[in-house]
């Protein structure tokens, strides 16, 4: 699964259900006009096509549902703050979207870092926290071998395998060319196996 | 970045031929000197692919929308504050320029005080000689009416100015219904009480500082929309301690900064506005409003909408005091004009 091309409108990427009847099937550069407007209804239309995808990114990258819907909403208000900013070059909005999604996570992975030190226990405590509530999961090991990459690597591995994007697409959202990111893919891929080896290994 | 042809071409190339569902043995046959290599990467990558898809999301995620529509109209709200003259500088700014006014003021005042204090002296160890000495009266007074910053225009339109603080409740009880706001009203949807379904008092007018329960004492069950235009309004001493919903419909006699009078049926009333009111329209002398909000004392009414019918057109005052839709055609709120008064977010 790629981008939506630009007229490829009104999968139901998330609520609300309703539109205007006008920019319900607006391709993204009327969408993006209308939202740098702030048109409340191109921001509902913007959010029922992408906020599902966003949450999925997100909720690749922190590994928690309440947690990941709160940030994929944080995405689309950190959109909404810079808008205006924003200029609409063909690049789908989407791609965009991933580009604040991945911003917020990093924000969000720090921020929950930082509070872990200042209570004593660390990062790696939060990981071991979070795994004990997933023991029950089978890939658990997989999720958090993830979220041990780089930054970058996770954003790779995610886009390219769980929201199945082409390399040409991840180096859209990624603003880097497709031979960097076919590069970080073959990291990342390095370090899940060594990570997983290490891990399976150690238990 | 790798150079073609490179390792990290043909792990891509095999990994698009696993997906389109080559077998491992023959993707591995195809790159025979890079076997070893490819070999535990493209099952890491089956691994990968194999991990569930993340839980559905449901209608938290749905509710979280009512975030983002906050931030909406907060932004709309600021950019229309940001059309007022001073509205585009900073606070520091503004206090800069109105130091810069009360240092000189000031200075000028402590000189006068001065002398006066230096006349009083002298009148005083002088008083057996010189009786009736004179007093010097001094006055400051202020700049502007109401407290109003240079450059503030009375006829202020901002529309959606909700902030994040108002939220749902706001919009459940000020926009469900409102015709041709479809998102608004898929939004109210989403976020709507069971109380805001049956019209009970259990419905949240939205209004800072006053709970649903206190709305309902003081105004019976009714709410906003269910008071119509001219009915009776409390008295100054029969106004309970709360702000009560309300609505009146008149005629605008006077401007003065964010606040404006209107002429109703039962008298003048003094009309404050901020910027959570949604204006629709210009608020000039001689127009005619129908501002809904909440009554405090002394015939005060704090707006939380106004609709606007300018100098000659026909009042159309909203159906049962209730807020009227959008414009059709266009989102609320996008016809604004300089000078609104916004909060910053």
């Amino acid at each position: 699964m790629g981008f939506e091309t630009d007229n490829q409108a009104g999968q139901d990427a998330g609520p609300p259900p309703h539109g205007r009847a006008g920019l319900t099937g607006a391709g993204d550069a009327d969408l993006v006009e209308a939202a740098r407007g702030l048109d409340e209804t191109a921001w509902a239309e913007i959010y029922r096509r992408h906020a599902r995808q966003v949450y999925a990114y997100v909720y690749y990258r922190v590994g928690d549902q309440h947690t990941a819907e709160d940030l994929a909403a944080d995405v689309f208000v950190k959109a909404l703050a810079s808008i205006r900013g924003y200029a609409y070059r063909g690049t789908p909005l989407l791609a965009w979207l991933y580009r604040i999604a991945h911003n917020v996570t990093v924000d969000y992975r720090r921020t929950a870092a930082k509070r872990a030190q200042h209570h004593g226990g660390g990062p790696v405590e939060i990981e071991d926290r979070r795994d004990a509530l997933q023991a029950l999961d089978d890939h658990s090991d997989m999720m958090r071998a993830i979220r041990c990459l780089t930054e970058d690597q996770q954003q790779v591995v995610i886009l390219r395998f769980y929201q199945q994007m082409s390399n040409a697409d991840v180096a859209k959202v990624m603003g880097k060319p497709e031979g960097a990111v076919k590069a970080l893919q073959t990291r990342a891929l390095r370090s899940l196996r060594r990570l997983l080896v290490e891990r399976r290994g150690a238990a | 970045m790798s150079p073609p042809g490179s390792f990290d071409d043909v792990l891509d190339a095999a990994i698009d031929a696993l997906r389109r569902g080559e077998p491992v043995s023959s993707i591995l046959a195809a790159h025979p000197k890079e076997a070893d290599a490819l070999r535990p990467l493209l099952q890491a990558v089956a691994e990968i692919e194999s991990v569930p898809p993340p839980p559905e999301a449901g209608e938290r995620l749905a509710a979280k929308f009512s975030t983002v529509r906050a931030s909406v109209r907060n932004a709309r709200a600021s950019r229309a504050g940001g059309q007022r003259g001073d509205g585009r500088r900073a606070w520091w700014q503004r206090r800069l320029s109105f130091a810069s006014l009360s240092v000189p003021a000031g200075a000028a005042a402590a000189v006068l005080l001065a002398g006066a204090a230096a006349a009083a002296a002298g009148a005083i160890s002088q008083a057996p000689d010189l009786p009736g000495s004179i007093v010097h009266v001094v006055t400051f007074g202020h700049a502007g009416e109401g407290g109003e910053s240079p450059g503030s225009s009375a006829t202020t339109t901002t529309a959606g100015g909700g902030t994040p603080a108002h939220g749902a409740a706001t919009d459940v009880a000020t926009r469900t219904g409102a015709p041709g706001d479809e998102a608004s009203a898929s939004v109210a949807a989403l976020n709507r009480t069971p109380g805001t379904e049956t019209g009970t008092p259990a419905v949240d007018t939205g209004t800072p500082g006053v709970t649903p329960a206190a709305t309902a004492t003081s105004s019976g069950g009714l709410q906003t929309a269910t008071i119509a235009a001219g009915d009776p309004v409390p008295t100054a001493s029969a106004t309970p301690p709360g702000p009560v919903p309300g609505s009146r419909t008149g005629l605008i006699s006077g401007v003065h900064g964010n606040t404006f009078t209107l002429t109703s049926s039962d008298g003048d009333w003094k009309v404050n506005i901020d910027a959570n009111t949604v204006v629709n329209g210009t608020i000039v002398e001689g127009a005619t409003a129908t501002v809904t909000g909440d009554i405090t004392a002394g015939k005060n009414l704090h707006a939380t909408r106004v609709d606007v019918t300018p100098p000659g057109a026909t009042a159309t005052p909203a159906p049962g005091g209730s807020a009227p839709g959008p414009p059709p055609g266009g989102p609320p709120g996008l016809t604004r004009t300089p000078g609104s008064r916004g909060r910053r977010p």
